[in-house]
């Protein structure tokens, strides 16, 4: 078990160094056995004495990277933990998470796009299909009803988007209320509307705490993820 | 307090400046400070110039700034509001909207660490008082350490307060009290200990700016000798803007905690109203309803019933005493064309100017002014929003292209508050093309000859801007539009804020138009004894016969050029004279409401887009206005 966690490590790494700035893994700092674990499950190839992921090792790879950031979301946005608490968990996570369980989250979560650090999360089947099955939690801005009420998640999209969220006060944490969602979305924050259109609002992320005058439903909402969670793991 | 009073410091003026998101009363308050009036509106945008003003009991300078949100800069407003910010100013008054304080407050903070002399102006307290706030002012200054004013500007409450704290505010000097505990307090105190340089601001202030990603500060340090060093402790920037911030949240939501008592607050009506406003059932009607409220001022009572009243006055007791006196008493008859006679100083520019377009610009700016400070106009930005997105705008456009309805000029300038280059190009196209200014459109509504001909003006030109729009937004390269925009609450207009505004907007305008027409005047008499004027009139009668118009249209063409009103107000003079016909009355009203931009808005639009882009709308316009213009004479003569 400990060669396939430092295996999955391994091509975790390559890929990181292929795809985004990790550095580059050079063939000496591997042991033996997990380069024979590497090569029996044709991850990676060797080339002119450096190391490739190979077409399998990529898809690997990716799973590995997903599960990772999807926990990190998970723990920092409906958890709440602290961050180093959240790197300790998202790295014993990322090895033994099933695909099950996987969707759950990744739906639970609204299939997120980036991670708490603003990474790209890869995408998974259910954000291809955009499967619904679990009850969510967090939600686009866009995706909310009038008398919705919310915290504010996270925020994607590029740094134009970030430095005027981060101007008018919509940072993570925050409380927002939906007043209206046509013809504009209309928004109160502590005392202050705004009006936004909807690729604004649907690159805020939102977790949904309350349905206004539907306290019944809330509860609803809240058991029935809880049992989902149990039985999924 | 003399011991601190600033005058003994330094001698020389003393510069104040005054920041604050927009919309939060600057300019009232710059108002009751100075009082001289800076434009307040109810819009956050629409101070584009900058006011300054003397406190004459203090004798120090103000300066009005645009609204800002923090010292970031994303729009070319807030880009000047920093600049003047950067200028070394004597103190900094942060105006904040008192029921929004746990927003604002972040601001505060970066200022003060910034290492300005800041005053914290808590305004509309009786506005946060009604939502359920009690805020302890003597609590939030110990926690800062900078003097904290509770002011209502609209009822001039609180402004000596303010000016005491400002003659007194060297007591308030010595080191901010507000500490960055977070994990970027080392980082941040490092890059600084790494800064040599003399900075208008604080190496503390730069080290953060630098971690919340602001390229110009980057710009700002790039001549330091550790430069390099620096901007590898401030690492990979993306991640960080965020934690700055909540960094500044979580230090003014802890102030927050402790000064301000929140009670139960249930909305009144004015929140129900509010709501509704922006409803669309209700914000539809609305919007036609203060359309309407426009023509009502501009079209009915300022072009009809005054211009005729106004007209007649002039006409009585200035030009016919002036031309009788003229012939009486001076021989050359080229000195008495530059006074009197058809195209004289008197009798044409200042005619033009005081008889006709000032009381349709008056009537328009006094209804404008209504509206804006209603805080109705973001809601219909909010409205039209998504159908502006297919012309390549945002709701934001909204206001140019309103205002664009009183003073095409005015409105090029007031662009600048759209975002991207690309929003600004299309509007300021739409603005030179097809939006007719006050003086224009009320000279229409008045010659027109029935309903039915308004209709078919309207629709053409309505066409014609659509098309404008559609075309410019898949032409001209760019990011498409997204948008943001606060909603002020909806308030009652202050009837002496509104007289007020359309004062200063006045004082704008004919310093801009009376000028003009007199030069005009002088240009059209040096034309005639020249020549050169019959030539050009007579080469634009080519293109208005075409169209179906009258030789002596041709003239009418040629003062638009001058100023557009102008030319409206010539075409008012032709028809008047009863020698255009029905269809030729609307083919003249599409031709010259397309026509080019005036040489004032010529010269706004090369100052803020560039020559070339001006050049180009100028051409275009000369060419929508004339082939349109030839469409609609076929049309009509088709359709008889």
């Amino acid at each position: 078990m400990i060669e396939l966690e430092e295996a999955e490590n391994v091509i975790k790494n390559i890929w990181l160094a292929e795809n985004e700035d990790g550095d580059e893994v050079s063939l000496d700092s591997i042991e033996k056995e997990v380069m024979d674990y590497l090569m029996k499950e044709n991850l990676v190839e060797v080339k002119e004495g450096r190391l490739f992921l190979t077409e399998n090792g990529k898809q690997r790879a990716r799973k590995i990277i997903r599960l990772h950031r999807l926990a990190e979301r998970l723990l920092n946005d409906v958890l709440g933990m602290g961050e180093k608490k959240i790197e300790e968990s998202a790295c014993r996570f990322e090895h033994f998470l099933d695909d099950e369980v996987e969707e759950a989250i990744c739906t639970l979560l609204g299939h997120p796009t980036v991670c708490p650090h603003g990474r790209e999360i890869p995408k998974g089947d259910c954000c291809l299909k955009g499967e619904e099955e679990v009850e969510r939690l967090i939600f686009r801005l866009s995706e909310l009803s009038p008398g919705d009420v919310g915290e504010i998640k996270y925020v994607v999209g590029g740094r134009e988007i970030h430095t005027k969220t981060i101007a008018f006060g919509l940072l993570p944490g925050e409380k927002i209320k939906v007043i209206r969602v046509f013809p504009a979305f209309v928004i109160e924050v502590g005392n202050t509307q705004l009006a936004l259109d909807k690729k604004f609002a649907s690159s805020i992320y939102v977790l949904k705490t309350e349905v206004e005058n539907k306290n019944q439903k809330r509860e609803k909402v809240k058991t029935k993820w809880r049992w989902r969670w149990r039985g999924g793991s | 307090m003399e011991c601190c009073s600033i005058r003994d410091t330094e001698t020389g003026t003393k510069k104040i400046v005054l920041v604050g998101n927009p919309n939060v009363g600057k300019s009232m308050l710059f108002y009751s400070l100075t009082g001289k009036y800076a434009t307040v509106s109810n819009y956050p945008g629409t101070t584009v110039d900058i006011m300054v003003g003397r406190i004459k009991d203090l004798g120090m300078e103000v300066i009005d700034t645009p609204g800002m949100y923090s010292l970031i800069a994303i729009t070319e407003e807030e880009r000047v509001a920093r600049k003047i910010l950067l200028e070394n100013p004597e103190i900094v008054v942060h105006v904040v909207d008192a029921k929004n304080i746990q927003r604002m407050l972040p601001f505060t903070i970066q200022l003060i660490l910034a290492g300005f002399r800041t005053i914290l102006v808590l305004n509309a307290m009786d506005e946060a008082e009604k939502h359920g706030m009690k805020i302890n002012s003597e609590i939030i200054s110990e926690k800062l350490g900078i003097p904290v004013i509770k002011t209502i500007a609209t009822q001039k409450k609180g402004i000596d307060e303010l000016k005491r704290a400002i003659k007194n505010s060297g007591c308030f000097s010595g080191e901010p009290k507000i500490e960055l505990n977070s994990s970027l307090g080392e980082k941040i105190e490092k890059m600084e200990s790494l800064i040599r340089g003399e900075y208008p601001i604080s190496r503390k202030m730069i080290s953060v700016l630098i971690l919340a990603g602001d390229a110009e500060t980057v710009e700002m340090i790039r001549k330091e000798e550790r430069f390099e060093e620096i901007m590898a402790i401030a690492g990979d920037r993306d991640k960080t803007p965020y934690e700055i911030f909540m960094m500044f949240q979580k230090i003014s939501d802890e102030i927050v905690e402790l000064a301000v008592d929140h009670q139960e607050y249930r909305g009144g009506l004015r929140e129900l109203l509010s709501n509704l406003s922006t409803h669309p059932l209700v914000a539809i009607p609305m919007t036609f309803l203060s359309l309407y409220l426009l023509y009502l001022f501009a079209g009915v009572i300022g072009a009809q019933i005054l211009v005729d009243y106004i007209e007649t006055l002039y006409e009585t007791y200035i030009s016919t005493p002036v031309d009788d006196w003229l012939l009486a008493n001076i021989d050359n008859y080229w000195l008495r064309e530059l006074v009197g006679g058809e195209y004289g100083i008197i009798t044409l520019g200042v005619r033009y100017a005081i008889a006709i377009i000032f009381p349709i610009v008056t009537t328009f700016f006094i209804a404008f002014s209504i509206l804006e400070d209603s805080g109705y106009l973001p809601r219909v930005a909010m409205l039209l929003d998504s159908a502006f997105k297919k012309i390549g705008l945002s709701g934001r456009a909204v206001i140019p292209l309103l205002l664009g309805l009183g003073c095409g000029t005015m409105a090029t300038i007031v662009t600048r508050t759209l975002e991207t280059r690309k929003e600004k190009v299309i509007a300021t196209l739409m603005l030179a093309i097809g939006i007719p200014c006050s003086a224009q459109l009320g000279v229409m509504l008045g010659i027109a000859p029935d309903f039915g001909s308004l209709l078919i003006w309207i629709s053409i030109v309505a066409l014609v801007l659509i098309v404008t729009g559609t075309a410019g937004s898949r032409i001209i390269k760019g990011e498409e539009p997204t948008f943001f925009m606060e909603l002020p609450p909806l308030r009652i207009p202050n009837l002496s804020n509104v007289l007020f505004k359309t004062l200063t907007r006045l004082e704008w305008y004919i310093k801009e138009v009376l000028p003009i027409f007199v030069l005009i005047s002088v240009v059209i008499w040096i034309g005639r004894i020249t020549t050169v004027f019959d030539i050009v009139v007579s080469l634009l009668a080519i293109p208005s016969m075409a169209i179906g118009l009258p030789r002596s249209a041709g003239l009418i063409f040629l003062y638009g050029f001058f100023r557009r009103d102008y030319g409206a107000a010539g075409l008012f003079d032709l028809i008047e004279k009863g020698i255009f016909t029905q269809s030729q009355i609307i083919v003249g009203m599409v031709a010259l409401t397309l026509f080019v931009p005036c040489i004032a808005m010529f010269s706004v639009m090369c100052k803020e887009r560039g020559v070339k882009a001006g050049v180009s709308i100028l051409v275009l316009s000369l060419v929508t206005a004339f082939v349109v213009g030839y469409l609609t004479n076929i049309m009509l003569s088709l359709t008889g």
